[in-house]
């Protein structure tokens, strides 16, 4: 018999207001548009503000799950991200090598510019040895990662993961966004959200708190099964559920699924849309079912059929 | 579903070939030696050899095949590359059908992949970058492939580093298996940038004329680009469609190895390989062939013959081994699938290509190709390793099938 897959702990950084050094954005065609970035954090020179952060909320995920750093240490534990932009150096790096020539790449830098440095220098911070990988990939980049940490457990690959989503919007990341963006769009924010996940055996050995059990996940093709949610819940849930809650993160092109589900638009945080939906659905009081994913107008997307306990909420921190 | 997986497909885009026949005829002899990229100057760098893929053939072989005119002209880079090898695994898979290509998904590895140097560059100009609207993010190539050849299975865009490309053959194996569909396209695609030159030779791991992995010699890679691309499918519905297995992925094993960002350890490349064989259900001496990440840095095989000594204990039933890097150069995330296409022709040539380039090989107590010819071996089972910066750790069991030479 399989076991289940829980969740035990999440973890956030939203950036809800302007941070009071950045100025607000650029203009688009039809008015201001702005891009709400996280504070600095604090790095050492191990780190790049993007993974000081992560490693940050690494230690907080770790501490509601009711875990020790040193518990996370070890093959037993994998980490992955997913992102749509990435790591911002990596642009950085081609313009201080257009501006400075060769001399201006140390190698320092360009390891730091690699799109999975994040996990790296964080598997190395608490000596997590499970998998380990980074996508870089469309706006339902936060649900892939954690569709990879459920086959991981599913595949008993560790015994816990993990899940992270981020997007750091510096300089040219930034400079895209404004591209894409519509008329009149929402502001985009920075965030990061964590998600540990657990084998439902392990998270029970350690009388941990299961925030939900992830009953199963449901792809969703571009276009085509957005508009009926349904049956993208009887995929995920493997029946229908009686009632259920739904929060999925679509970007502004995308057909808004409140047209079929009743679902309330999220902010727009890209990629890590998809977690912010499920941490925003464990932070509801009560039991109940929720069906939570995202969107990408694209390529699809990735739901994920929650059933929440009772007495079971998660603290959310700003 | 049965739970075992062939991979139905495969295409090839590197320097020296286009197409899969033309890639195992210039590949086994041993293939060719590195030169000086023509799309950019590397005069500037300390080592400045390649293997690069010509852009204009590149943009010719798109013209051929009708997808000329589906980027920007200057966005012909990273996708073009995958888009060749796309075209090539999707017409060998025979996925004419616009249904059965819905149904398929699109995994893609890469390391910078999209265009955002490009527009980085054009917006500092003065541009507003609009030719790279949708080509400069990092996961790009693979939403262009998805869009160019109407795949709208399950979709995802692995960047980690060297390692990227197992990790995506992990992510479609398991969609696969799952039954989220019968099929997957799945590969990596990579353009080498100046900054990738740069960033490897402030690494003072790169060779200024030829790459000699295992040699006593060797001093550093050579970076190539290209891009290999793999159908797999659910075996019984290859066969049910009457596709042609040309392999089987038996599994994958990804290990961190919370060590160092540059520096790999054995112990964490030793603990995917073993991850691997246990849940392929194999002993170390059931596999005849090891197709290593051996990239020619004097570190980089030293930690490898390490770990590969620790799996495969036995000395009297010890793999042959071998790198392919002398031979196509470091093609960074798409490496690992590259690889994977090596490994499977090695297993179904029954040998491994010649490594030309390492005349004076380390004694690593393994069997390895000399440099006149290809090494024969007799055997079922083959693994590829791969190895990525920050230590991500991966490695792939392929087992042959029952068939002809190619």
């Amino acid at each position: 018999m399989s076991d289940s897959i829980v969740i035990t702990a999440t973890a956030l950084a939203l950036a809800e207001q302007p941070a009071p050094s950045v100025p607000a954005g650029g203009k688009t065609a039809s008015g201001a548009f702005s891009i709400l970035r996280l504070p600095e954090e604090p790095a050492d020179r191990r780190h790049t503000q993007l993974s000081s952060r992560l490693s940050r909320l690494i230690g907080e995920l770790a501490s509601r799950a009711g875990l020790l750093p040193a518990d996370l240490a070890g093959p037993t534990t994998g980490l992955v991200s997913g992102s749509r932009y990435g790591c911002s150096l990596v642009a950085d790096m081609h313009r201080r090598l257009r501006e400075l020539g060769p001399r201006g790449i140390d190698a320092v830098g360009f390891a730091q510019a690699t799109h999975n440095f994040p996990v790296s220098a964080c598997a190395i911070d608490y000596g997590i040895q499970g998998p380990g990988i980074a996508l870089v990939s469309s706006h339902a980049a936060g649900m892939e990662a954690l569709t990879c940490g459920r086959d991981w457990l599913l595949e008993g690959r560790c015994d816990r993961v993990i899940v992270a989503a981020f997007e750091d919007l510096e300089g040219p990341a930034a400079a895209h966004v404004e591209l894409l963006a519509a008329p009149g769009a929402p502001p985009v924010h920075e965030a990061m959200a964590l998600v540990l996940l657990e084998r439902g055996s392990t998270a029970r050995a350690r009388r941990a708190t299961v925030l939900a059990e992830i009953a199963g996940t449901a792809m969703m093709r571009p276009g085509a099964e957005t508009g009926d949610l349904r049956a993208v819940a009887q995929r995920a849930f493997g029946h229908l559920p009686a009632s259920m809650g739904i929060l999925l993160a679509a970007p502004e092109s995308a057909s808004p699924p409140e047209t079929a589900g009743g679902a309330p638009m999220l902010v727009d945080c890209l990629a890590v849309g998809g977690l912010l939906a499920l941490i925003r659905a464990l932070d509801r009081p009560g039991p109940g079912d929720w069906l939570v994913g995202a969107l990408d107008p694209r390529t699809g997307g990735i739901a994920a059929g929650l059933r929440c306990p009772p007495n079971a909420c998660s603290e959310v921190a700003a | 579903m049965t739970g075992s997986v062939v991979i139905t497909g495969i295409g090839v885009v590197v320097r020296d070939a286009m197409g899969l026949d033309a890639f195992a005829d210039w590949l086994m002899p041993g293939g060719g030696l590195p030169d000086r990229p023509e799309h950019f100057d590397t005069s500037a760098f300390r080592a400045g050899n390649a293997y690069a893929v010509n852009p204009d053939r590149c943009a010719t072989a798109l013209a051929r095949l009708g997808l000329a005119g589906l980027l920007p002209e200057s966005d012909r880079d990273c996708a073009a590359h995958g888009l060749l090898a796309a075209a090539e695994a999707l017409a060998m898979a025979g996925l004419d059908d616009a249904a059965l290509r819905a149904a398929c998904g699109c995994v893609m590895a890469t390391t910078s992949g999209g265009m955002m140097d490009r527009f980085a560059d054009a917006i500092c100009a003065g541009d507003d970058g609009a030719d790279y609207r949708l080509t400069a993010p990092p996961g790009a190539t693979a939403e262009v492939l998805a869009r160019q050849f109407g795949l709208q299975g399950p979709f995802a865009s692995f960047s980690s580093a060297c390692a990227s490309s197992p990790a995506a053959f992990s992510y479609a194996l398991s969609r696969v298996r799952r039954g989220d569909t019968p099929l997957m396209l799945v590969g990596g695609s990579d353009r080498m940038r100046a900054a990738d030159f740069a960033g490897f030779n402030a690494l003072r791991a790169m060779d200024r004329d030829s790459c000699r992995p295992f040699d006593q010699t060797r001093r550093g890679m050579v970076i190539g680009d290209g891009a290999a691309m793999l159908v797999i499918e659910d075996e019984a519905h290859a066969l049910a469609r009457g596709a042609r297995p040309l392999a089987r992925l038996r599994e994958v094993g990804l290990a961190l190895d919370a060590h160092h960002i540059t520096h790999p350890s054995p112990d964490g490349l030793a603990r995917a390989m073993r991850q691997a064989l246990h849940r392929a259900g194999l002993a170390p001496d059931q596999i005849a062939y090891v197709n290593c990440h051996g990239t020619g840095t004097p570190v980089n095989d030293k930690t490898e013959v390490e770990a590969l000594a620790a799996v495969f204990a036995d000395e009297s039933a010890r793999p042959l081994i071998s790198s392919t890097k002398g031979a196509t150069g470091h093609l960074l995330g798409s490496a690992g699938a590259i690889e994977a296409v090596i490994t499977i022709l090695a297993l179904r040539l029954g040998c491994a290509p010649a490594m030309a380039t390492t005349a004076a090989p380390e004694p690593t107590r393994f069997p390895m190709p000399g440099p006149d010819g290809p090494a024969p071996f007799a055997g079922t089972f083959a693994m590829s390793n791969s190895l990525g910066f920050g230590g991500i750790n991966s490695s792939l069991i392929f087992e042959a099938c029952a068939g002809d030479a190619r």
